[in-house]
């Protein structure tokens, strides 16, 4: 699925990962996130190969956010990020007050405050993608790995969703992988971009200097060129 | 199945057709001469080779011709891969009706066998699509109410045997569908009944084949969907009576021809329906044959329909993994309704609620004259001999099935799932007949050893078998219905022997707590409340793995060593209260869902109040069982499952 590559991700910031639908771009989540083992190569954390950390501990570190998270039928909001809490507390340990205080603040920080005692599934595609994302901040971990976040959302939601993240990365000095398909989402809201194709990282850097017509080419085959947002965000792309 | 299989239906039905001609050639070689012979004098040999062994052929072919066709067309008509007379409990309608027919009014059976068999024939298939068409007939959600119907029906058949066993004996060995023919009448009666029913499956096949365009697609060439629908159901169902009434359930042909047929390559109507018809009629006279040849070596009695749910059950496991089927979403049975209040006191009403109705089943009972009486504590001598293991067995097993439906039905996130529908019920059940055979009068721990390395056998089985499709429900389900199909099939066999043993299988089988000791009845209650204590305390497990292997990974959790241990201690907890109330209770499906529809969502106060539940629910089945036809018993195992399948199937109607 992936050839050798070589990332290095440092902490801080939104890391956004693009490509053709099978270039690898959720496999490469999936390895980063412990959910697949590497067939070859190593993966580290904070310089430890991924295999020697223990499945709580990685938790506490790396949060990951499956492409299409279930809920089950039923569950409230503060349960669900009630669950962040796991990688601390265990399977026996009591949800002390430290727990609480996390939960309360993961809710505040993601907006979803008023929705606590809402059940998930009766949440808009935006508002349970936020509680998904108060559950990750619940866990306290460093780097958030997201696959497709706003895949499944109208516009206003994505947005919705992806300045979250970043404000979250910003106020908290979080790092964040986001997989995500639309370029120009990826242009407004990540500091850099990782390009795949056929499973090789083809190009890195932040958007402005990533997004050009040659190597939009490359990526995706077709012609695409680049225009200046007129209000002055960054960069928009168009297909020829 | 790619478009361009070649079709190896012929292929397959030759060797089959081969296959069953050598074998009988092997059974009737010495005989046949004698067809030669002239009619003259009397010859026993040729007497029982014109009488019995030539009709035994002859009906073994139509009943199998019959059974495959009747699946056929009901997997057309449903548009459903499973759909069968077995899977939709159309054959075990009718073999109740005849039991009941045999005990209420023996003269219909005389006048109308077809008709009675019809009548519950009809009567499950309109309970099964009663709980169908409100699932717009979503193959899994039909056939878990076809299963569920015919374990019912055969939970009320078994009670009615067990309380009249004088006079039912013989319905047992046809009940497992025995071939064996005395004279041509049968084949002379079968033959021209499924001459008509065929002709008018002729008549609706080509609006048969239209229906695989979809409801729309079908009414916009002109043609009511529903219309051939019910006239196609209503064959398939009339063919499955009539070989019900006449020879009792042969299983599983009737859904093994069919899909042979289709994985091989027979995909438009007509040639599917005249395949499966040629493969279902080779079948069952190679399975009749291979039956008799062995039974002849054993000298002893062996129904073929037990047989070919025996050979079924493995047939059937290994296609499992090559049928293709749509699952249609969720199959949440009901919405989730939430508990706002708090939650412990909530717990501790039921649990408190549990104990005030032991208390009543421990002083409400009846004096020997058949009076009601509420005892007092003076009494407590005698209740704390007679009623107290009885109560206390009851309880712990109800409690313990609970518990293990509900670690099953978060484990596989299907609301469906329960011991006894994923077969591990059965499997503790088939574990302890091996021990009755091994040991005479086996001590408890024996027993139990018995019971657990059967769930461990039938939890292994189902691992594998449905792991790689992440454990998908429908292939769970199905693989639980294979197995299940398998006990009744062994248990009937064994019942048409005559075996004595098999009357203490029975009353294994109808779970009654009668009998029970002191001791017993304290190791139950150790067991329930140290292993529903343990669930509760993994409930933070129970509660992260809905979110998905991946989700729950996420946050940490080792998924294979959570689920290895929640289904071990679910199989611990099956196989030691199968022990005390039998296979057929359905208190752990209907524990669980009890507690949810109460709006306990959570892991820990759903095994808490759905162990509360099941507890109560079974403490009332032997209470009613011991005191409503005093002094006579009904087992508790069946009093549960009579009283709540019926609230079950209702619960299913509602959503």
């Amino acid at each position: 699925m992936l050839h050798p590559l070589d990332v290095d991700l440092t902490a801080g910031g939104t890391y956004g990962l693009i490509g053709h639908n099978g270039s690898g771009k959720s496999t490469l989540l999936k390895l980063l996130a412990r959910q697949v083992r590497p067939t070859a190569g190593r993966v580290r954390l904070n310089g430890r190969d991924l295999e020697d950390w223990d499945g709580r501990g990685f938790a506490r570190t790396v949060g990951y956010l499956p492409q299409e998270p279930a809920a089950p039928p039923g569950l409230l909001v503060r349960e669900l990020v009630a669950y962040g809490r796991y990688p601390w507390h265990g399977t026996f340990g009591r949800f002390s007050d430290a727990d609480r205080t996390a939960c309360a603040e993961a809710m505040t920080l993601t907006h979803v405050d008023h929705l606590a005692d809402r059940t998930v599934e009766t949440l808009s595609g935006g508002e349970r993608q936020r509680a998904w994302i108060a559950m990750l901040v619940a866990q306290r971990a460093d780097c958030l790995l997201l696959d497709e976040p706003t895949s499944a959302l109208d516009v206003s939601h994505q947005i919705e969703v992806l300045a979250l993240v970043r404000d979250l990365c910003q106020a908290r000095g979080l790092t964040a992988l986001i997989v995500l398909h639309d370029i120009n989402m990826a242009a407004r809201f990540c500091d850099r971009l990782m390009a795949l194709k056929d499973g090789r990282l083809i190009a890195e850097g932040d958007p402005a200097a990533l997004l050009k017509r040659d190597t939009l080419r490359t990526i995706f085959d077709i012609g695409m060129g680049v225009i200046p947002h007129p209000a002055g965000h960054g960069i928009i792309t168009y297909v020829d | 199945m790619m478009a361009e299989t070649r079709d190896k239906t012929p292929a397959i039905a030759l060797t089959l057709f081969a296959a069953a001609a050598a074998a009988a050639w092997l059974l009737l070689r010495e005989d046949l001469p004698h067809l030669l012979e002239p009619a003259a004098g009397y010859g026993a040999d040729r007497m029982v080779l014109l009488y019995s062994q030539l009709p035994r052929l002859v009906v073994s072919l139509l009943c199998g011709a019959a059974l495959a066709l009747s699946g056929a067309i009901l997997q057309r008509a449903l548009r459903n891969p499973l759909a069968s007379p077995t899977t939709l409990g159309l054959s075990a309608g009718a073999s109740l009706a005849l039991v009941l027919a045999g005990l209420v009014a023996p003269g219909l059976l005389v006048a109308g066998r077809e008709m009675v068999a019809l009548a519950g024939s009809a009567a499950t298939a309109g309970v099964v699509f009663a709980i169908g068409a409100r699932r717009n007939f979503d193959p899994v959600a039909l056939v878990l109410g076809g299963l569920i119907v015919s374990l019912y029906c055969g939970a009320l058949a078994t009670l009615l045997i067990l309380l009249n066993d004088r006079y039912l004996v013989s319905l047992f060995i046809w009940g497992s569908g025995s071939l064996a023919q005395q004279d041509w009448s049968t084949a002379v009666t079968l033959g021209p009944q499924l001459a008509v029913l065929c002709l008018g499956v002729a008549l609706i096949a080509r609006p048969l084949g239209l229906l695989e365009l979809g409801e729309a697609g079908t009414r916009s060439l002109g043609l009511s969907p529903s219309a051939v629908r019910v006239l196609a159901v209503s064959i398939a169902v009339a063919l499955a009576a009539a070989v019900a009434s006449a020879v009792g359930v042969i299983g599983f042909i009737g859904l093994a021809a069919p899909t042979v047929a289709r994985l091989a390559g027979a995909r438009r109507v007509g040639p599917q329906l005249v395949w499966s018809a040629l493969i279902g009629a080779a079948m069952l006279w190679l399975t009749d044959t291979s039956v008799q040849l062995l039974a002849a070596d054993m000298g002893a009695f062996i129904p073929t329909g037990a047989v070919t749910a025996l050979l079924g059950t493995p047939l059937l496991l290994l296609v499992l993994p090559r049928l293709k089927l749509s699952f249609a979403g969720g199959m949440a049975v009901l919405s989730a309704r939430r508990w706002r209040g708090p939650t412990m006191p909530a717990v501790a009403v039921a649990l408190g609620g549990l104990a005030l109705l032991a208390l009543a089943a421990l002083f409400i009972g009846r004096t020997p004259a058949g009076a009601w009486q509420v005892n007092g504590l003076e009494d407590w001598d005698v209740l704390a001999d007679w009623r107290l293991p009885r109560v206390g067995a009851a309880l712990a097993a109800g409690a313990m099935l609970a518990a293990a439906g509900a670690i099953l039905q978060r484990l596989t996130g299907n609301e469906m799932a329960s011991p006894e529908v994923l077969g591990i019920s059965a499997g503790a059940m088939i574990g302890m007949a091996a021990i009755l055979f091994l040991i005479t009068d086996p001590a408890y721990p024996v027993l139990m050893t018995g019971a657990a390395v059967g769930t461990a056998l039938v939890l292994g089985a189902l691992f594998i078998l449905t792991r790689r499709s992440g454990f998908l429900p429908e292939r769970l389900v199905l693989a639980g219905i294979a197995l299940g199909a398998m006990l009744d099939a062994f248990i009937g066999a064994l019942a048409a022997t005559g075996d004595p043993r098999s009357l203490v299988l029975l009353r294994w089988m109808s779970g009654t707590t009668y009998g029970t000791g002191t001791a017993s009845a304290l190791v139950s209650l150790v067991l329930a409340g140290g292993l529903v204590g343990l669930t509760v305390a993994l409930a933070r497990w129970l509660d992260l793995l809905p979110l998905g292997a991946s989700g729950a990974r996420g946050l940490g959790l080792s998924v294979p060593r959570a689920r290895g241990v929640l289904l071990v201690l679910a199989g611990l907890m099956t196989a030691a209260a199968t022990i005390i109330v039998g296979p057929l209770s359905f208190v752990g499906l209907m524990a669980p869902q009890i507690a949810r529809a109460a709006g306990f969502v959570r892991g820990g106060p759903q095994i808490l109040v759905g162990a509360a539940a099941g507890g109560g629910l079974m403490l009332t089945a032997d209470w009613l069982g011991r005191t409503l036809l005093y002094p006579y018993e009904m087992p508790a195992g069946i009093v549960s499952a009579l009283v709540g399948t019926p609230l079950l199937l209702a619960l299913m109607r509602r959503t």
